[in-house]
């Protein structure tokens, strides 16, 4: 019993979170951002060490399972959110805003994605997509801009309806095999025939995960909503659920729905195409930041899920290099968006950073760095990614897919390049506030991450490979 | 994992790259003068050409093939190495730059806006093309090949007049879609060979003819989207009619080189029959920009468009020289660039010097430099070594390449011979105009001719120039 307690140590420390956050909203009366910060971080830190310790613990094995696969992405995941808390204190202090519930909804949200990664039951599956779902709606409502409100909406109408679809296919799941549990459902299609209702059913699964992945035709919720929510909760909640979603599927695609594989393959090659074009296209006119590079964010998810077709050995791997390379660059664009503030309001609209080089030439080359580098310029991080992705296409010989990848790769950085060229060459139209040092602090650790990518990739590429091996053939 | 355990190749590529580092740190003077941004930049270039006189001094200079060759395992799946390697016509062309980014900065060294960001993506510029003249594997290629497009797009862009936007787009259309296409081929050759690729092997490959199609179709639109010829030149012209600053013009013509140096590690000795039909092409192509663009420069009142046809004109001479995949061409093309390389560099500095005194005087550069003594022995110097007196290597080396030329193709050979005489007559009647001592309206004492330094160190490459006329590696101890 004390040994289970102890292996759910991650989760209890996600949990603890909860009630001191409340304790300290309720009863201390000295609190910033920087107090309920202090807590978040002590915990999800304690959470990461102990879900490296615990990387092959299982506290209930029938619903959550760990191995190297759920650890990887469990850590990811952490870190990340880490990084993204400790920017947002400051945000919050600039506001001054009380930020007790967002850091309570944060933490609950890191939570409920851990719990999906490990999920080895499609009910605990369910239960951590709607729990992520509910907590990003509150999340997002903490904006108080009526703008949102429709957006919210529309974010409400389609969650939900996706979470009945959800709920419907496991309830068929469990009529039909009798049990939701992953190793089942595999072994049941491994000896029976699938029906169609099997496939409405496993589409069912699919399609809330490529929802939260926020890709192309599911992304307009995303969108809608990124350039309207305030900069902490956009920066969580297109970053974190990704990780969790990227993870989920495909661990579902290629251990439990493996026999489906003839189904869901023209599927997710013409969502990953969709997703290349449309992110492309879009971003080339976009004028609000946040919304650019949520466009961008799904151009790069077309560009990762083209890459891991058709879920062998290689294609997880080059996919995986190009989603990690991804998520520390997008990070670093993150980071450079709580840099760019003008008289205490963060910038929104591109023409806001016009000439923000001639006040700000550091933050603005570092930009420039990582536009670059999510245009697979080498020797830039995400041309590592790009040269594994191509690679793979080629060995399948998906000669189409190149000339569109391709395509869509010339149109964003024609849009990337647009960035820089406002960045740089345009006058100023703003003055900049002075940049805290935290920025600076994670911004130099991003580069050396960076760096050290860029000159030994080897050094990452063989962990990943290791690291992803329970779910390689 | 380092195989070398000292590596003068990549010292090389990183002398410059730690110079822009340090260059982008220095502190500028509180009265708004750039001396030590400027001090450190050309520090970090003559640091590079010590290193690069010092790799002449290591290898044989006449052995065939590259030397010195440095190895690195950049990743294992898949597997790429990142190989280095020189030989004679890479050292030459590197030495060059090198020399020609020495007078480019002294062009700019009293600019005042912007210094520090010229001065940074300047190096970054030398770092990558240094990177690319000593790639020997096809990845560090690509890599260097796409690499330098970023500095050169941020110089145009911030340097850039009125019209810069409309030239940048051409700039990203035509560089980023080749880079697209050499990348997509890299991939290809890369798979195809099942792992590395050396450029040496690309020439003994067998490919079956679709692939071989597709390749060489790729590797011809991704090296042409660099060079001024029809229909790639457009960027290059409108860039080159607009920049008014020597060191990016500099830069931007640099640009093309590589575009000329990748044919010479791509095409193979003996030229597959596939490409039989794109070589004819293509020189047709070529001998008609040379004759159109001469034309235009002859009667053209801009010296910088002089200049720049001139600068076409050869360029697309040298890459009519590389397709004949003569060895003997090849060893002249390199003495040649040499020196081609040394004087555009000092004539671009010294017309623009011209073109802003002649602004700052508020009179026509008729007989202008007459008033400018100094200036007017190394212009004149430069532009008749240009034209091809004996004055450079090119002299010599330019009379092999032609007749080599003649010899292939009597025709072609005498079209770019007419297109020859037509931008030597265009820079020798500009000389002309400019020393017409009759038309002359400032005196001596009015114009302010470039420091004692400038000159002196002027006059050593004309000395540099000189020497490479009587023997192009004369530094080379036992050469």
């Amino acid at each position: 019993m004390l040994a289970k307690i102890i292996t759910f140590s991650p989760e209890i420390f996600l949990v603890l979170a909860l009630p001191l956050i409340a304790f300290v909203n309720q009863y201390r009366s000295s609190k910033t951002a920087k107090t309920f910060y202090s807590i978040v971080k002590v915990l999800l830190i304690f959470s990461i060490l102990s879900t490296i310790i615990f990387y092959n613990r299982s506290p209930l094995p029938h619903l959550l399972q760990n191995d190297t696969y759920t650890t990887l992405y469990k850590v990811l995941l952490d870190i990340l959110s880490l990084g993204i808390f400790f920017l947002s204190c400051k945000w919050f202090l600039n506001k001054n805003r009380s930020s007790a519930l967002y850091y309570a909804l944060g933490i609950s949200l890191v939570l409920s994605l851990n719990l999906m990664i490990s999920a080895v039951d499609l009910r605990i599956l369910v239960g951590g997509y709607f729990a992520a779902t509910i907590l990003q709606y509150f999340l997002l409502k903490l904006n108080d801009d009526d703008d949102c409100k429709v957006g919210e909406i529309h974010y409400r109408a389609f969650s939900f309806l996706l979470f009945l679809i959800m709920v419907l296919s496991i309830i068929w799941f469990q009529e039909k095999i009798g049990s939701a549990e992953y190793s089942k459902i595999a072994a049941y299609y491994a000896k029976h025939k699938i029906q169609m209702l099997d496939v409405m059913a496993f589409a069912g699964i699919l399609l809330p995960i490529l929802f939260m992945l926020g890709i192309a035709p599911f992304h307009f919720c995303r969108v809608e909503l990124s350039g309207l929510s305030i900069l902490p909760v956009h920066v969580l909640s297109n970053l974190i659920p990704t990780i969790s979603a990227y993870a989920v599927i495909v661990y579902l695609l290629t251990e439990v729905f493996s026999k489906f594989k003839e189904i869901y393959l023209p599927f997710i090659e013409i969502v990953a195409i969709l997703s290349l074009l449309w992110g492309a296209i879009s971003a080339i006119k976009e004028e609000n930041i946040r919304r650019f590079f949520s466009y961008c964010h799904i151009y790069s998810l077309g560009f990762i899920l083209l890459g891991i077709l058709p879920f062998n050995n290689n294609g997880i791997t080059s996919s995986f290099v190009y989603f990690t390379a991804y998520l520390l660059t997008i990070w670093g664009i993150y980071m450079v968006l709580f840099a760019f503030k003008s008289n205490g309001e963060y910038l929104q609209e591109l023409t806001d950073i016009s000439g923000v080089f001639s006040q700000k030439p550091y933050i603005s080359v570092l930009l420039m760095v990582f536009i670059v580098s999510l245009a697979g310029s080498p020797p830039m991080l995400i041309f590592l990614g790009k040269l594994q992705v191509m690679d793979n296409l080629m060995i399948n010989g998906a000669y189409g897919e190149i000339i569109i990848s391709m395509v869509a790769l010339l149109l964003m950085i024609n849009a990337f390049f647009r960035i820089i060229r406002i960045m740089f060459f345009e006058a100023k139209v703003k003055n900049f506030d002075h940049t805290e040092r935290r920025i600076y602090i994670c911004l130099f650790i991003n580069m050396l991450f960076f760096l050290v990518g860029i000159l030994n990739p080897a050094l990452f590429i063989e962990q990943f490979e290791l690291l992803l091996k329970p779910i390689m053939r | 994992m380092m195989l070398n355990t000292f590596s003068i190749l990549s010292l090389i590529i990183a002398i410059p790259f730690l110079g822009m580092l340090f260059t982008l740190f220095a502190k500028e003077a509180s009265d708004g003068s750039t001396r030590n941004v400027f001090s450190v930049a050309v520090f970090s270039v003559i640091a590079n050409i010590v290193m690069i006189l010092r790799i002449f001094m290591l290898m044989e200079v006449y052995k065939p093939g590259l030397q010195l060759v440095e190895t690195y395992n950049w990743m294992q799946n898949p597997n790429i190495d990142i190989v280095f390697g020189v030989d004679v016509l890479s050292l030459m062309l590197l030495l060059a730059i090198h020399i020609a980014f020495i007078i480019g900065f002294i062009g700019v060294r009293n600019n005042l806006e912007h210094q520090k960001s010229l001065m940074v993506w300047s190096l970054l510029f030398l770092s990558m093309i240094t990177g690319f003249f000593v790639s020997a594997d096809i990845f560090s290629f690509y890599i260097f090949f796409e690499g330098m497009l970023l500095p050169l797009f941020m110089l145009l862009g911030m340097f850039g007049d009125v019209k810069r936007q409309e030239y940048i787009n051409r700039f990203l259309l035509y560089n980023m879609v080749g880079s697209v296409i050499f990348f997509v081929a890299t991939v290809l050759l890369f798979n195809y060979q099942h792992g590395m690729l050396e450029l040496q092997q690309l020439s003994s490959m067998k490919l079956d003819s679709r692939l071989e199609y597709f390749i060489w179709a790729a590797i011809f639109i991704s090296l042409l989207s660099r060079i001024p010829i029809w229909p790639f030149h457009y960027w290059i012209a409108s860039v080159n009619s607009s920049i008014r600053n020597p060191m990016i013009f500099l830069i931007s013509m640099i640009l093309p080189l590589t575009g000329i140096y990748g044919f010479v590690r791509f095409l193979p000795k003996t030229l597959p029959a596939i490409l039989g039909n794109y070589i004819l092409l293509l020189q047709i192509i070529g001998v008609i920009t040379m004759l159109f663009i001469a034309l235009i420069g002859l009667i053209n009142k801009d010296r910088q468009y002089k200049i720049f046809s001139y600068i076409t004109v050869y360029y697309i001479m040298y890459m009519l020289g590389i397709l004949t995949r003569d060895e003997v061409i090849l060893l002249n093309i390199a003495f040649s660039f040499f020196s081609y390389l040394i004087i555009v560099a000092s004539m671009e500095v010294f017309s623009h010097y011209i073109a802003k005194e002649q602004m700052q005087q508020g009179v026509l550069d008729d007989g202008l430099l007459c008033s400018y003594p100094k200036i007017s022995i190394i212009y004149s110097f430069m532009t008749l070594a240009a034209v091809g007196l004996p004055l450079s290597s090119l002299f010599l080396n330019n009379f092999l390449i032609l007749s080599d030329l003649l010899a292939v193709n009597i025709k072609m050979g005498m079209i770019m011979l007419l297109a020859l005489v037509i931008v030597s007559s265009a820079l020798l009647k500009e000389l002309f105009r400019l020393r017409d001592a009759e038309k002359c309206s400032i005196s001596a004492e009015k114009g302010e001719d470039i420091s004692r330094g400038v000159f002196i160190f002027m006059l050593f490459i004309c000395f540099i120039l000189l020497m490479s006329f009587i023997k192009p590696l004369w530094f080379v101890v036992g050469a």
